[in-house]
């Protein structure tokens, strides 16, 4: 094996952890018992993971337009992945998808349902047209 | 190089059959719709990793749109749901 300089490395190194840090959240989606963990597992990890691989391809070439197109790649990663996991989550858990046994607490259960459809993006068009109640 | 360059891709190909387990195991629609974005993230990373194998830094592009379009069916999956159980619940 041989490589020419120090970053190529570096690179390599970054991309082999983020396959590591991608397979545990494989395992994670596989092994959780519940939708919203499985969520937590898919998005933080998978996030770190595909970021590392991408920050491990621009520091193996090393030129601006791979690292301007990798540094895109990750934060448009960063910004999205809280975005979907966030709206999964919700919809889950207005659709009743039930949560695992070990659960301790379920905030969102206690609030009444008429306060989360005014919360709700559809309620909130109606009330401000009064079509709706 | 070489070596460690195709052990990567077959632990990303894993990931991406760890994916499709999920997506055929699910027990509710978010189960699935969890495992395709968590496949389009695989996706991406093998892209990535092909960018360095096939020397062809064009690659990047494609995983960019692929992010985007990951990104907007999750959302709109999520959408459709919360309207179906709006619906659902106005007919109770």
């Amino acid at each position: 094996m041989n490589v020419e300089s120090w970053w190529e490395v570096a690179a390599l190194s970054l991309m082999g952890l983020g396959c590591l840090l991608m397979l545990i959240a494989a395992i994670g989606i596989l092994r959780m018992p519940d939708v919203y963990m499985r969520l937590h597992s898919a998005t933080k990890s998978a996030t770190l993971g595909v970021g590392c691989v991408v920050l491990g391809v621009a520091l193996y070439y090393h030129d601006p337009s791979t690292w301007l197109k990798s540094l895109l790649v990750i934060l448009f990663f960063l910004l999205t992945a809280p975005v979907g996991a966030h709206m999964l989550g919700r919809a889950a858990h207005r659709s009743g998808v039930r949560m695992a046994r070990e659960t301790l607490s379920d905030d969102l259960a206690q609030v009444p349902l008429a306060e989360r459809r005014r919360q709700d993006h559809r309620g909130a068009v109606a009330e401000e047209w009064g079509t709706e109640e | 190089m070489q070596i460690l360059l195709v052990i990567m891709l077959c632990v990303l190909l894993l990931v991406l059959g760890c994916g499709v387990w999920r997506l055929a195991l699910g027990p509710s629609l978010p189960d699935r719709i969890l495992a395709l974005d968590f496949m389009a993230y695989a996706a991406v990373g093998f892209m990535a990793v092909l960018v360095v194998v096939t020397d062809e830094p064009l690659l990047l592009d494609v995983a960019i749109a692929l992010a985007l379009v990951a990104f907007l069916g999750t959302i709109a999956f999520a959408h459709f749901i919360i309207l179906d159980q709006r619906e659902d619940e106005d007919e109770r």
